[in-house]
């Protein structure tokens, strides 16, 4: 038996391409740049914290030069400056508050974005919880936290929350992290 | 630095004239079609943030084969330092037959496999999607002659595998026949 060239190249060609195959190499783009900016929120997040907290040191040192002596017995009898420092303490606690708020909304749209692409709108608390804990350990790692102790963090939600989507997003991460 | 707008046009226009191109060769690189298309949009991928690297648009599809090449050279690394593999799984994913095994295209694709990329590679570019020898040779990164020899090459042992495969297919067939007729 032989087989000709012609023959050979057809056999070759002869592959099914999907239907739908243009459609979402068109959608490329735009899943790009929504990925770009997913990936630069937690960077603003940061230069948003840390812009704030320079400003506090600012105010504090600012505060603290003001004043000659910064002995503790000196600013308790020095009303002034204790209405000052009180004042620091409360932007402090908005700052705080702002930066919790932040992480909930990072959180929960990290959330949202998670379940509706894998389509798992209906899960259980639990689910839910094990789902939070790794999608902030996956935040964690992106704000700088240690890929050793992310590892660690999600290695204890897939013990705690075994067979659970949270569990199979941590198991899915820590693959990714001894990858890279 | 191209414009936006060029560029978003480029990329069509490249989706269009070698996205089905591109995943035929990805498949007979791959053997799958879940690999194919993953294969694919990274390529594509690729292509998209690099576009403003191409200075020839009339190179596109030469310089989309070699991203596609590159890509697949770089999963098959990836694929080889996965940790998360565990030998149960490694088994069961070797043991899965192919969607179409048993059917001539499982056996094509299985003979396929048995060549090396060197010759596999430019029986898909110049045979299956009709590069030029010099297209091909640019994107392989090797001569002229070279590219030639593969092919003549590739093509000799490939035709081997599939006489040996179909013979084996032939003789199974007049097996099952006999074995109808004897019951």
């Amino acid at each position: 038996m032989t087989i000709d060239d012609k023959q050979l190249d057809a056999w070759l060609r002869d592959v099914e391409v999907p239907q739908d195959l243009n459609e979402r190499l068109l959608a490329i783009p735009q899943s790009a740049s929504t990925v770009a900016i997913r990936r630069k929120r937690p960077l603003l997040f940061v230069a948003s914290i840390l812009a704030i907290a320079a400003s506090v040191v600012g105010i504090a040192i600012f505060v603290l030069s003001s004043n000659r002596s910064t002995e503790p017995a000196t600013i308790a009898t020095n009303p002034e400056l204790v209405r000052e420092l009180e004042e620091i303490k409360a932007e402090v606690a908005i700052i705080e508050q702002a930066m919790h708020e932040a992480e909930i909304r990072e959180l929960s749209e990290r959330l949202n974005a998670f379940s509706s692409e894998a389509n798992v709108a209906t899960i259980d608390r639990i689910q839910r919880t094990a789902l939070i804990v790794s999608l902030s350990d996956q935040s964690a790692l992106q704000l700088g936290a240690s890929p050793e102790w992310v590892r660690r963090d999600m290695a204890r939600v897939i013990q705690r929350f075994p067979n659970t989507v949270g569990a199979n997003h941590a198991q899915q991460f820590i693959a990714q992290i001894e990858t890279q | 630095m191209r414009n936006d707008d060029h560029r978003r046009r480029l990329y069509e226009q490249c989706v269009q004239e070698h996205g089905a191109s591109l995943y035929r060769v990805a498949f007979r690189l791959t053997g799958c079609h879940e690999s194919a298309n993953e294969l694919v949009q990274e390529t594509f991928l690729n292509a998209w943030k690099d576009l403003c690297k191409l200075k020839d648009d009339s190179k596109m599809r030469g310089w989309m084969f070699s991203i596609l090449r590159n890509q697949n050279a770089k999963s098959v690394r990836r694929a080889l330092r996965m940790q998360s593999l565990t030998e149960p799984m490694i088994a069961e994913l070797a043991d899965r037959p192919f969607a179409d095994q048993g059917e001539f295209r499982g056996q094509f694709q299985e003979a396929l496999s048995h060549l090396d990329d060197s010759h596999k590679l430019p029986l898909l570019l110049v045979s299956m999607e009709g590069l030029s020898v010099e297209a091909a040779a640019e994107v392989l990164g090797v001569p002229r002659g070279t590219v030639l020899s593969r092919l003549h090459r590739g093509r000799e042992k490939l035709k081997t595998i599939l006489i040996r495969v179909l013979g084996i297919e032939v003789e199974k067939e007049i097996d099952d026949d006999h074995r109808r007729q004897t019951t």
